[in-house]
C-alpha cells in the first residue's frame, strides 16, 4: 500500500514540477510574481479540450500546438500587461498579473461556461499496469515522463543556448546584460513565452485525466508557488526536486495523517523550509 | 486630455447602468420570486437556472398539458411570475448578501440554493424578513431536523434529505442481499469535507449501524485536491463491498478514474445526489465501462413514457440545455412550481399567507414519480421524493423500490 501511495505521489510530482518550472522562470529570472500562471495552465487545458473536441486530436498529439499557443499568450502578456509596468516600482507588476488572472478566469467562464469538460477515450487511458503489486496508471506515467523530458529540455535550453545564457545573464544583472548588448526587453518577452510554453505542455499532459472547468487549476497554481519557493527561485532543477517532494508529501501525508489534511503537510514543509533556508532547498 | 477620457468613461458607465436598469426592476403586475444559485464557478448553476426558467415558462404561458397550472397563463388571475436570480458562487457569506438584496427588492418567496450551507444562509435571511423559502435540491438532513437551525417556520425542501436517502439506500442493500444473494457486509464512504459531505457521513454511519452493515472506512477529502488516488487506495484497502460517495461532479469523476485504475470494482457505488445526478457523469461511467454507480434521483429520463408531464418538462429543458433534466434540476424546477402553487392557493402575495399554505397543503406534482409534494412541520418533503437509479450502459435506470416505475433489475458486480 505504501508503495502504491509513493508511486502515485512521485508521478504527480513530475507534473507539479513542470507547472512550477514555468513559474520559476518568471519569478526567479524576472522577479515578477505571475498570479495568472494558473490561468495560463487553464487556457492550455481548454486549448487541449477544444482541439480534441473540434479536430479530434488527442492532447498528446496537439501538445506542440498548445505549447505554441500558450507561448504566444505569455509573450502577449509581457508586451501588453507587464512591459509598461516594469518601470514602475513597488507592487504594480504583481497587481497587474493579479488583474490579468481575474480577467482570464472571467473570460474562461464567459466563453466556455462553468460546465465540466472531459476528454473521453484519450490516446493513453487511465488503465494501469501492475509492477510488484502496485497499480501504475498509464496516463500518469506518460505525463510524468513527458514532464521530466520537457523539464530537462528547458534546463538544456537555459544552459546550452545563447538565448538561455542571455536569460540567466539578465536575471543576474539586468544593466550589465544590457551593456553586453543583450536586448533585455526581448529576453523578458521570451522568458514569459517560455514560462507559458511550460504550462502549455503541462496542460496538454494533464488534460486527459483532469476535469476541465474554470476553477480546475487553482490548487496547481498555489502548489507551483510553494514548489518554486521550496526549490529556490529561478532554479529549474530545484523546482523539479521540490515538485517531487511536494507530490510525495501530499500523498504520504494524506495516507498517514488523513486525506483531509494532505495539503497541511505540504504547507507545513514549506513553512519549515523557508525558516531554515529562506532561499529554498536548492537556492543559492 | 486625461480628464476628457475620464468623462467619456463615466458617461459610458452611466449609459451601461441605465441600460441594465430594466433587467433589475420587475415589471408592473409581476410576482417576484427570488432564486439564489451558484451561477458562477459551478457547472451546475446554469442547469438549475434553466430548469427554473422552464418552470417560469410553464406557469406564465399556456401549455397543452392535463395540468391546470400549465394550461392557464399566470397565477392570481393572469399575473406572471418573474424569477430574480442571484449568484452566491458557492459561498455561504455571498448567499447571505445576495438573499438580503433579493428580499430587500421584495421577492415574495425565495428559492435555491443548491449547496446546503448556502441554503442555510438564505433561509436565515428569509426568516429575518418573514418570507417563505422553498429549497429545491439541498440534501443535508440538518436543514430540516428542526434543531440545528431556527428557520423551520419558513423553510420547505423538495429534495430527499440524506437521512431519507440513507434509509432508502440501506433498504436497497438489504434487498440486494435477499433477492440476489449479493453478500454485501462491509461498506465504506468517501465524502467531501463540507456541510453536504459531513451530514451524508453522519447519516451513513447511523443507518449502517441500524441495519447491521459494517463500516470499514470513512474517508474525507477537500474538493480542491488535484487527485484522489490516495483516497481511492484507502477505500480499496478497506475491503468494502459497497462504497458510498458524497461527491460533486469534478471529484466524483476523479474518484471514478482512480477506482478504475486500481481495478477496484465494488459491488455497487452509491452516491448521495451531487455529481452522480449530473448528466455528464453518465459519459464518464460509460467511458470507463462501469455499470456499478447508483444514487437517488427525483425522476429519470427513461420514465418519460410513463410520466407525460415529466416528459414535456424534459423536452423544454433539453431544448435549453441540450441534455436530459437531472435530479437537482428537477427539484429546483419543482421549487418554483410549488412557490407558484402556494401563491395561487394563498390568493395573494402576502408572505404569511403563502407560508401558511406551504405548511398545510399538499401540492400536485405530476412531473414526479410520487405525483405530490407535502412538507412536514420542519419543512421536509415527507413524500419520499427519490428512487434509486443505477447508471446501466449510460442510462439512469430506476432499480428500487420495486413498483410500476421500476425500469431495470440492478446490475451487480
Amino acid at each position: 500500500m505504501i508503495g502504491q501511495i509513493l508511486i502515485n505521489g512521485l508521478l504527480n510530482g513530475f507534473v507539479y514540477a513542470l507547472v512550477a518550472v514555468g513559474l520559476s522562470l518568471t519569478w526567479g529570472v524576472m522577479d515578477i510574481v505571475n498570479f495568472a500562471h494558473g490561468e495560463f495552465l487553464l487556457w492550455g487545458m481548454y486549448a487541449a479540450f477544444w482541439i480534441w473536441s473540434l479536430v479530434g486530436l488527442d492532447p498528446l498529439i496537439s501538445l506542440p500546438i498548445i505549447v505554441v499557443l500558450i507561448f504566444a499568450l505569455g509573450v502577449l502578456t509581457y508586451l501588453i500587461v507587464i512591459r509598461r509596468v516594469l518601470k514602475v516600482s513597488g507592487l504594480t507588476a504583481l497587481l497587474a498579473t493579479f488583474g490579468l488572472s481575474m480577467v482570464l478566469k472571467n473570460l474562461t467562464q464567459f466563453f466556455w461556461t462553468a460546465n465540466y469538460k472531459n476528454i473521453t477515450n484519450p490516446l493513453v487511458s487511465n488503465k494501469s499496469f501492475k509492477v510488484l503489486g502496485m497499480y501504475i496508471r498509464q496516463d500518469y506515467v506518460v505525463a510524468a515522463v513527458g514532464a521530466l523530458l520537457l523539464t530537462m529540455l528547458v534546463m538544456a535550453f537555459m544552459n546550452k543556448t545563447k538565448t538561455g545564457v542571455a536569460i540567466k545573464a539578465t536575471s543576474m544583472n539586468k544593466q550589465a546584460a544590457q551593456l553586453m548588448g543583450i536586448d533585455t526587453s526581448r529576453i523578458y518577452a521570451i522568458t514569459f513565452g517560455l514560462s507559458g510554453a511550460c504550462v502549455g505542455a503541462a496542460a496538454a499532459l494533464m488534460a486527459s485525466f483532469t476535469p476541465i472547468y474554470p476553477e480546475a487549476c487553482a490548487l496547481y497554481s498555489t502548489l507551483a508557488f510553494v514548489i518554486v519557493a521550496l526549490g529556490g527561485f529561478g532554479n529549474i532543477k530545484g523546482a523539479l526536486y521540490a515538485g517531487l517532494i511536494i507530490g510525495v508529501a501530499e500523498a504520504l501525508g494524506g495516507y498517514l495523517i488523513g486525506t483531509s489534511y494532505k495539503y497541511l503537510v505540504v504547507f507545513l514543509i514549506y513553512l519549515i523550509v523557508i525558516q531554515i533556508r529562506p532561499r529554498g532547498l536548492f537556492g543559492w | 486630455m486625461k480628464k476628457n477620457w475620464m468623462k467619456k468613461l463615466m458617461a459610458l458607465a452611466l449609459c451601461g447602468a441605465m441600460a441594465m436598469a430594466p433587467c433589475m426592476v420587475k415589471a408592473e403586475g409581476e410576482i417576484p420570486i427570488g432564486a439564489v444559485l451558484p451561477l458562477t464557478g459551478s457547472s451546475t448553476g446554469e442547469f438549475l437556472k434553466a430548469a427554473m426558467e422552464v418552470a417560469e415558462d410553464i406557469i406564465n404561458n399556456s401549455h397543452d398539458l392535463d395540468w391546470d397550472l400549465a394550461k392557464n397563463e399566470g397565477i392570481l388571475d393572469g399575473q406572471k411570475v418573474a424569477l430574480q436570480f442571484a449568484d452566491h458562487q458557492a459561498s455561504a457569506d455571498m448567499a447571505t448578501t445576495e438573499a438580503a438584496k433579493l428580499l430587500d427588492d421584495g421577492v415574495v418567496v425565495i428559492t435555491g440554493a443548491y449547496n446546503s450551507g448556502c441554503s442555510a444562509s438564505v433561509a436565515t435571511m428569509a426568516l429575518e424578513y418573514g418570507v417563505p423559502m422553498v429549497c429545491g435540491s439541498s440534501s443535508s438532513a440538518s436543514l430540516t431536523d428542526g434543531t440545528t437551525y431556527p428557520f423551520a417556520s419558513i423553510f420547505n425542501r423538495v429534495a430527499a434529505n440524506d437521512a431519507q436517502e440513507s434509509a432508502e439506500f440501506f433498504e436497497f442493500l438489504k434487498y440486494l442481499n435477499e433477492k440476489y444473494d449479493a453478500g454485501i457486509e462491509k461498506v465504506a464512504i468517501a465524502w467531501i469535507n463540507n456541510s453536504y459531505g459531513i451530514h451524508a457521513d453522519e447519516m451513513f454511519q447511523k443507518y449502517a449501524g441500524e441495519t447491521g452493515f459494517e463500516v470499514v472506512a470513512s474517508v474525507s477529502y477537500e474538493s480542491s485536491a488535484t487527485s484522489f488516488d490516495t483516497e481511492a487506495a484507502q477505500i480499496k484497502e478497506s475491503g468494502a463491498d459497497v462504497v458510498f460517495q458524497a461527491s460533486y461532479i469534478g471529484d466524483l469523476t476523479l474518484f471514478a478514474q482512480a477506482y478504475s485504475s486500481l481495478e477496484f470494482e465494488p459491488k455497487m457505488i452509491i452516491c448521495y445526489c451531487g455529481g452522480f445526478q449530473d448528466a455528464s457523469f453518465a459519459k464518464v461511467a460509460t467511458d470507463l465501462g462501469v455499470n456499478n454507480y447508483a444514487g437517488g434521483q427525483a425522476c429519470t429520463a427513461v420514465l418519460a413514457d410513463k410520466l407525460p408531464v415529466f416528459s414535456y418538462v424534459n423536452e423544454l429543458y433539453k431544448a435549453k440545455t441540450g441534455q436530459d433534466i437531472d435530479g437537482p434540476a428537477l427539484e429546483e424546477f419543482a421549487s418554483v412550481i410549488v412557490a407558484a402553487q402556494a401563491i395561487q392557493a394563498a390568493g395573494s402575495t402576502d408572505a404569511a399567507a403563502i407560508n401558511e399554505v406551504l405548511k398545510s397543503s399538499e401540492f400536485e406534482a405530476p412531473y414526479l414519480i410520487t405525483q405530490k409534494i407535502h412538507f412536514d412541520e420542519n419543512g421536509q418533503n415527507d413524500v419520499m421524493p427519490a428512487v434509486v437509479t443505477q447508471l446501466i450502459d449510460g442510462a439512469y435506470e430506476d432499480v428500487f423500490p420495486i413498483d410500476d416505475y421500476t425500469t431495470s433489475e440492478p446490475a451487480l458486480k
